[in-house]
Order: structure tokens, then C-alpha cells, then sequence
């Protein structure tokens, strides 16, 4: 089965749409509550490129808000759920780029490059959504072909940071949290098992996926929260 | 050395030189009563007339008064302990 307002899944979830539905809100609260801690942090410590990761958790937010608006308004169809796939992968995409930055300003000094690759990134997530939402210029094909591509790319994305993550615990340079490297594993479980659910349909594998990702979710936010 | 590895220093941020010259106001203040601008500077490090731009700056914003003598404001306090708050969460991200 399909993410989306898909027939399929409408038979696929049939009445169990209610927990989904509450763990998508949760999600999305979780991602939003990260975002505003991020830019605060942003906006006390002043680094270019931090403001990567309060994009990266909003559009995150937003893709779990699209995702559980898809369950109850069966008419956004396809659309919503190429958005979603975009928009998630945005998410992680400037996750990526942030620790991708970190690595460079440590090396090098970053000059003007964080505000052009957050700018290309901001542009390209902008054509996507347009690509989407303006038809009929391009016509895309049903979401379900593309989703493995988007969860490998997540999972890909996710790899990078929890391998810039471990290369920073080894040089014992900085005091990582292990509640956010766990974190940060929980939502590359919650790809991995959304890969297996568009390949196997089963209902647990979407059902641990979402588990997964509120454990993630909620332990980045409890290690922020917890600090304030 | 800084973490990467390289041996190279590259400059601190603004943000960073700010939260430097208050901590060090308030190391001056809690060991003597006189705040002195020279051993501040010594502390943070930077070069005479940039330190004093910064101060100029840092008093313009409110986070401290430097008249005849140094002393850091209660925005400036806040200020520090923000900084000091926000650094450690994202030190558990890896990211400062």
C-alpha cells in the first residue's frame, strides 16, 4: 500500500485512519516544537548554517501535516502525495546540509557558501512544488514509482548525518547526546520500514514506521526541552 | 587545534567575541571590584581597536554600560546565559 488519499489506502487503513491520523498531528507538533528551538538557537548563536536544521524539521512538519490531511480529504489524491514525498525529503535534504556545513566550517571557512546552497536548496524545493501543484506542464507519474526512490534518498540523507554524527563522537570533540543519536536512528528505522511497507503493504511495517518516528521525534525534542 | 583537526584558527564569530567579553566582565566583576578594560581584552584576546568597536557595539545593543567604567547590564547577564543554554543544545547535535 501507497501514502496517500490512494483507494488503496483508504481500504488499507479503513476505520483504523484515527491513530494514524493523531500519531501524523503528534508528528508534525514535535517537528514544529524542534523547529522553534532550532531558530531560537539560530537566532542566539548566529551561525549560518543552523538555520538549516529549522527549515529541515518545518518541512518536515509540514509533510506529516500533508500526509495526515491526505487520510481525512481523499480528493488531494496524488498531488498531496508527491508533495508530502518532496517536502519530506527537503526536510532531510537541509538536515544533511547542515552537518555537510559543520564539517566545511571546521576545514574551511564557508564565506557566502552556506547562503548558496541553502538558497539552491530553497529554489529547487520551490520548482518541485510547482512542478506538482501546476499542471498539466508536466504530468507526473502515480507517486507510489517514485516512493522507494524518495525513502532510499532519505535513508541516504539520514546515513550522512548519523555518519557526521559518529565522526564527531569519535574525535570526542563535542559532547553529543546519545538521546539525539538515537533519535536521528529511529527516524532512518522509520524510512527503512516505509520502504518495506511500499514493497510489502503489511500493516506493521507502516504501523512500526510510525512508531518509530514518533520515538525519534520525541527524543530530539525531549533532549531539547529538557535543556531549557 | 580545533576539532577537524587543522591547526588553523578561524575567526570567531561576533556572536561568540560578545558572549567572550561578557563572561570575562563577569569573571572581573565576581574577583575584584573594578572591571579593567585591559584585562578584559587579554582575556578575550582581540586587538585594542576592535575590542573597542565591540564594546561600542555591545553597549549600543544594551548588554553593557562602558563609560568611565566597564560593567555588564542585566540584558547582557541574559544574554550569556542564552548563549550558554543554546550553545550546549546544540552541542548534543554536534553542531557548535
Amino acid at each position: 500500500m501507497q501514502i496517500g488519499a490512494t483507494p488503496q489506502m483508504s481500504s488499507f487503513l479503513g476505520n483504523e485512519t484515527a491513530p494514524f491520523l493523531a500519531s501524523e498531528l503528534l508528528s508534525a507538533c514535535l517537528a514544529f516544537a524542534i523547529a522553534y528551538l532550532m531558530l531560537r538557537s539560530f537566532r542566539v548563536l548566529r551561525r549560518d548554517y543552523l538555520i538549516g536544521f529549522p527549515i529541515g524539521f518545518s518541512f518536515l512538519g509540514l509533510s506529516y501535516l500533508l500526509l495526515g490531511a491526505s487520510y481525512v480529504i481523499s480528493s488531494l489524491g496524488d498531488e498531496a502525495s508527491w508533495l508530502q514525498l518532496f517536502i519530506g525529503c527537503y526536510g532531510f535534504a537541509f538536515l544533511g546540509t547542515t552537518y555537510f556545513l559543520r564539517r566545511r566550517s571546521l576545514a574551511h571557512r564557508l564565506g557566502r557558501m552556506s547562503n548558496w546552497l541553502f538558497s539552491l536548496l530553497v529554489v529547487l524545493a520551490v520548482v518541485a512544488v510547482l512542478i506538482v501543484i501546476v499542471p498539466p506542464v508536466m504530468v507526473l507519474p502515480p507517486h507510489r514509482v517514485a516512493d522507494q526512490v524518495f525513502r532510499i534518498t532519505n535513508l541516504g540523507l539520514l546515513a550522512y548525518v548519523l555518519l557526521s554524527m559518529y565522526q564527531i563522537l569519535k574525535a570526542k570533540a563535542y559532547e553529543l547526546g546519545a538521546v539525539v543519536l538515537a533519535g536521528f536512528v529511529f527516524l532512518a528505522i522509520e524510512q527503512y520500514s516505509l520502504l518495506l511497507w511500499s514493497l510489502d503493504a503489511s500493516f506493521w511495517s507502516f504501523a512500526f514506521a510510525h512508531l518509530s518516528r514518533l520515538l525519534g521525534l520525541g527524543a530530539i525534542a525531549l533532549e531539547g526541552f529538557h535543556r531549557q | 587545534m580545533n576539532p577537524s583537526g587543522s591547526s588553523k584558527q578561524w575567526p570567531r564569530e561576533r556572536t561568540r567575541i560578545y558572549f567572550d567579553i561578557l563572561r570575562s566582565i563577569m569573571r572581573e566583576e565576581r574577583s575584584s571590584e573594578v572591571v579593567r578594560i585591559t584585562r578584559v581584552q587579554n582575556r578575550v584576546n582581540v586587538p585594542s581597536d576592535r575590542f573597542r568597536r565591540h564594546l561600542r557595539e555591545m553597549e549600543k545593543l544594551g548588554l553593557v554600560n562602558f563609560r568611565n567604567t566597564l560593567s555588564i547590564t542585566i540584558k547582557g547577564r541574559e544574554f550569556v546565559s542564552e548563549y550558554r543554554r543554546f550553545s550546549e543544545f546544540m552541542n548534543r547535535f554536534g553542531l557548535v
